[in-house]
């Protein structure tokens, strides 16, 4: 997939905020902020105190030279380097299911959440996990392997100590992005693997994505004591 | 609209060459800011042959695939 883009754009990012009800002056991470197209606006536009960490080096310098204003840190949302309770509200776009250890990933943000902070997420899905084809899917699908189920997913959340305040389905933002991407020459297999693959295997792997229709959700949890 | 040596495409109308841009296409209810060659004169917008019998259809299927 890309880099830097993600279905709904800065338009699902601001639905996500405001669903948050995020004050001015609040201070929020965005978890996996690539190079802090989100931070920016959330800066600029509603005058949140911002900080931006990602695992990329070359991704925050990108950043850096777009916005040299931001503040941005590289570094593992498996071990965030932050105090307790140092933010208001935590925002994770298209990056939670890429980033390793999903449990430890919500300990973090557990811990650097105030008590009733918010987080907010959008991600893939698979939405149609009991259909045949559907592992092979999860297991071969490159940068998208990541989707989330979501009955196992709200799980995980709610045993992590948040409480889960909404669930939405944006899959139609989902369709859109890919073919979005394919109008602009970025073929299936790059979507689906990031790399290149044998032509019956990713015929398989097109064939299996049609079943299990991966889509995408946002979701607001509250950081519970 | 047509070719000329130098592979540049040209609009029949202005008589000019087309210049690479963004222009937005509305497909099945959704739009896409996609890069393609236009006149700057008339707006006229040139869809490759590529686009037209193969990313279209490509694109159909992804946003019908509900």
């Amino acid at each position: 997939m890309p880099e830097g883009i993600r279905p709904g754009g800065l338009l699902l990012t601001e639905h996500l905020i405001e669903l948050c009800d995020f004050k001015r002056g609040d201070r929020i991470l965005d978890a996996g902020c690539g190079t802090g197209t989100s931070l920016d606006f959330m800066c600029r536009k509603k005058r949140y105190e911002t900080t931006g960490i990602d695992l990329s080096d070359f991704m925050l310098k990108k950043g850096l030279e777009k916005f040299p204003d931001l503040h941005l840190v590289q570094g593992n949302a498996m071990h965030l380097p932050f105090s307790d309770n140092s933010f208001d509200g935590v925002i994770a776009e298209c990056s939670l299911s890429i980033m390793g250890d999903i449990r430890k990933v919500l300990g973090e943000i557990k811990r650097v959440l105030v008590t009733g902070g918010k987080f907010a997420i959008s991600d893939i899905y698979i939405r149609y996990p009991e259909q045949p084809g559907a592992i092979n899917y999860l297991l071969s699908a490159g940068c998208i392997s990541g989707a989330f189920i979501q009955d196992e997913f709200i799980n995980i959340v709610n045993n992590s100590g948040f409480n889960i305040l909404l669930w939405e389905d944006h899959s139609k933002l989902w369709r859109e992005f890919i073919a979005g991407l394919i109008l602009n020459g970025i073929s299936i297999c790059d979507i689906l693997t990031c790399s290149s693959s044998k032509e019956k295997e990713m015929e398989v792997l097109i064939s299996s994505a049609a079943k299990v229709k991966p889509g995408y959700f946002s979701l607001i949890a509250e950081n519970i004591l | 609209m047509g070719n000329d040596l130098q592979s540049k495409i040209i609009c029949e109308k202005c008589r000019i060459d087309l210049t690479p841009g963004k222009v937005t296409l509305t497909y099945l209810n959704s739009s896409f800011p996609v890069d393609l060659y236009k006149c700057a004169k008339c707006g006229i917008v040139y869809i490759p042959e590529d686009l037209a019998l193969g990313k279209m259809d490509m694109a159909k299927k992804a946003l019908k695939n509900k």
